[in-house]
């Protein structure tokens, strides 16, 4: 078969003659999920694309990614061989030079190409096409080509393993996420040791997890690695598509958004969001697989009254010591509903005075308030928030209140930040007594959420309608005093141009003479 | 090894029979898995001669077994919509309220106020299976009103939105086999739900606000895996149980 393909590498045996092709451009953990796919359609030639899309975002397969596959893809019943290859094909942004200097996506998208084009029998790219919204990734690659797959069932073997001891694996990544580090933190807190797998490169995810970093210099070496964890921890990766494949007992904390990697089959579980029914279910997890089953909620009967929610309220302040500055954290729960709710922070003693108040707030809600909040000692209120500049959000969403009172809309990750303007002689207090923040904290009405959007919205308006009146008047003004030095400009040489002011010029020269401070200028002439 | 055949009877030729079926048939596979077993099914009427043939009957109906061999007869140990929970669908979990399908089949005096309530607040779908008397209902409040007679269609239905409100038992375990929460307005009480909602329908659209739909969308999925597990274990009990 003609290919537009250029091959980069082969591994493996040569490609019998009418050997069954597929071709891939990932992410890698997509390939995983094709497997079951390549395995029903008997594919025995896969070919790995390298492509980039820095323009769209979302899609790359580098060489060295490829390469890292390529001994789990041989280890496959179905393939003999791997051909690593690239698509002649880019996608430029704008005409001429600048098309030829700004790629956006180089090597895709092969879904809509023909698989005679590009000299293979299947394009599994094509997986792309199917509702990937609400199928999960397996049953998209078997949809896109019509054939059955039993996604439930293992399709990476387990290498017998030499021991199995007390082995945490986590992985997450930029994407794809649920709770943040800290609360997945509080998850395996205790559990015994963490590895954290992935490359050096991708440290800054792990921010918060104590653990071992390993890289693997390829996926088969994940798989022997992760056949002697107890458990894998973590969130839609690379590894967690090789733990759903090899069906390890697996805790996966579902992304927020997109759901198309869920656990499935045996010994997956997702992860609850109240962190200690996670604690429970991984504690049962690491005991013995089966009865983890015993620890999750049988049904769910949830009845719907006016809602709560159960936040996570965060101090954050920080303290110098000597040359080091250092973050210190402070924290409290609360339920919080319709009506406003006491929140109290308690502070330890500081050895330092404490810079940057920051109150971290996280909630799935779509916006908060928070009133009379003032700094505690004992039972004697030392400082409390009246001015408007005492409290501020940074975000972009703050919804204008009374001084004293903050409400803003929440930023769809849940997050929020407010910051605690103290007055300094408040916050030296904090080194030496015990000093607590305590303020009253609610979740409005969708109701007032509208009114109050409703009047940011109007004010916006009325300012934008002040600065244009302002404009246009400044507009009229510089219009007007133009006119105004055209006239003059036109009068004046009218004057210049007239008959009786040229006439006039010698009488005016001699009267100028004449004038007091100029009469030396003039007798010398 | 020998070829194996196990049939399933008592089911009713409908859809809801064919998911116990379908159900039935992947909890043995699964629970006594075997490469060379086929099934038969058969419905209200008894065919004995076919049934000379079959190594194992799993009855969903036991007082209708006829002359079947009881030596080799098992009565399912799940019948219901909580079998029907186990039907081998695609799952698609719920991760947020957005879409909301009301299985607008037969003139239930609820669904109107329910479909004038949820307006506004969320994309509501009012789906029928039945064609004879649907399409124009809704029409003019804007709500998308498909009919989906055939399974296929009703069970994709199901699948693109995140929460079903039906009065019928097996849509209810239909949805919550695919990892969507149920409303169940039903006059009568349905067992082997997953995930039930309780809620007054009077002001339905408030009250949905307050749902934790990233929490309800993992402990679905939890208590799905965890029922399977346990009907895996009462099927394998059973099929252990029976002579053949």
């Amino acid at each position: 078969m003609m290919s537009i393909l250029d091959r980069l590498s082969r591994h493996g045996e040569d490609p019998a003659p009418g050997a069954i092709s597929a071709i891939h451009s990932g992410n890698i953990g997509d390939v995983i999920y094709a497997l079951p796919t390549v395995r029903a359609l008997g594919v025995s030639h896969m070919l790995l694309n390298i492509c980039e899309d820095p323009g769209a975002g979302g899609r790359v397969l580098t060489e060295a990614m490829a390469g890292s596959l390529v001994p789990l893809l041989l280890d496959q019943p179905t393939i003999e061989t791997v051909d690593i290859v690239t698509a002649p094909i880019r996608v430029a942004g704008g005409f001429g030079y600048q098309a030829w200097v700004s790629t956006l996506v180089s090597g895709l998208p092969l879904e809509h190409v023909s698989a005679s084009v590009l000299g293979v029998d299947y394009v599994l790219d094509r997986f792309r096409l199917q509702p990937l919204e609400r199928r999960h990734l397996v049953e998209a690659h078997a949809m896109a080509f019509g054939c059955r797959v039993d996604p439930a069932c293992a399709w990476i073997d387990r290498p017998a393993m030499a021991s199995r001891e007390r082995r945490i694996a986590v992985s997450v990544t930029s994407r794809y996420r649920n709770r943040t580090n800290e609360r997945l933190a509080e998850v395996l807190e205790n559990f015994g040791p963490v590895t954290l797998v992935g490359f050096r490169s991708e440290l800054p995810n792990y921010f918060g997890i104590d653990g071992e970093l390993r890289e693997f210099a390829d996926a088969k070496k994940l798989v022997d690695f992760l056949s002697e964890c107890t458990v894998f921890v973590g969130a839609p990766s690379f590894p967690a598509a090789v733990a759903e494949a090899m069906k390890i007992p697996r805790l996966i904390d579902l992304a927020d958004g997109l759901i198309n990697a869920f656990p499935l089959g045996p010994n997956g579980w997702a992860m609850p969001e109240d962190s200690q029914e996670a604690r429970h279910l991984l504690d049962g997890l690491i005991r013995d697989g089966r009865s983890a089953a015993d620890r999750v909620k049988p049904f769910l009967k949830p009845a719907v009254p006016a809602p709560t929610f159960i936040p996570r309220f965060t101090l954050e302040w920080q303290q110098v010591r000597g040359e080091i500055v250092e973050t210190h954290r402070a924290q409290a729960d609360a339920v919080l509903g319709r009506a406003p709710t006491r929140v109290r922070v308690t502070v330890p003693r500081m050895v330092a005075r404490p810079t940057g108040l920051t109150l971290s707030i996280d909630a799935r809600v779509g916006a908060l308030e928070i009133s009379n909040l003032r700094c505690v000692e004992g039972s004697t209120t030392i400082w409390t928030a009246r001015r408007a500049e005492d409290l501020s959000v940074n975000n972009q969403a703050m919804l204008s209140s009374p001084p004293g009172v903050i409400r803003w809309l929440m930023a769809e990750d849940g997050s929020g930040r407010v910051h605690l303007m103290v007055p300094e002689e408040i916050m030296a207090r904090f080194r030496d007594r015990d000093v607590s923040i305590v303020f009253d904290c609610r979740t409005p009405r969708e109701r007032e959420i509208t009114q109050w959007t409703a009047r940011e919205i109007a004010a916006l308006g009325d300012a934008l309608s002040r600065e244009r009146a302002n404009a246009e008047r400044c507009r009229v003004d510089l219009s007007e005093a133009l006119h105004k030095q055209v006239d003059l400009e036109h009068r004046l040489q009218s004057v210049e141009g007239s008959t009786s002011w040229r006439v006039t010029a010698p009488l005016r020269a001699v009267i100028g003479a004449l004038k007091p401070g100029r009469g030396g200028a003039g007798h010398g002439e | 090894m020998s070829a194996e055949i196990f049939a399933v009877h008592g089911m009713t030729a409908s859809d809801s029979g064919t998911a116990m079926a379908e159900a039935l048939i992947a909890l043995c596979d699964e629970a006594s898995p075997s490469e060379h077993r086929s099934w038969l099914l058969f419905h209200d009427t008894v065919d004995n001669a076919a049934a000379t043939h079959v190594d194992k009957i799993i009855s969903l109906a036991p007082t209708v077994l006829g002359d079947f061999d009881p030596g080799k007869t098992v009565s399912a140990p799940l019948d219901g919509p909580s079998l029907a929970l186990f039907e081998p669908l695609p799952e698609a979990p719920t991760r947020n309220l957005s879409r909301v399908m009301i299985d607008a089949t037969g003139d239930e005096p609820w669904i109107r106020p329910l479909v004038e309530n949820l307006l506004g607040k969320y994309t509501l779908t009012a789906a029928s299976r039945d064609p004879a008397e649907i399409a124009e209902r809704f029409r003019t409040e804007g709500v998308w009103s498909p009919v989906a007679p055939r399974r296929k269609e009703w069970i994709d239905l199901v699948s693109r939105h995140d929460l079903v409100v039906t009065g019928n038992p097996f849509t209810a375990a239909l949805a919550n086999g695919v990892l969507k929460p149920v409303l169940f307005v039903g006059e009568k009480t349905v067992t082997g739900l997953l995930a039930c909602l309780a809620a007054e329908l009077d002001d339905l659209g408030g009250q949905l606000s307050g749902l934790d739909m990233v929490a309800m969308g993992a402990d679905l999925l939890n208590a799905k895996r965890r029922a399977h597990q346990h009907a895996v274990d009462l099927v394998r009990d059973v099929l252990g149980g029976a002579a053949t």
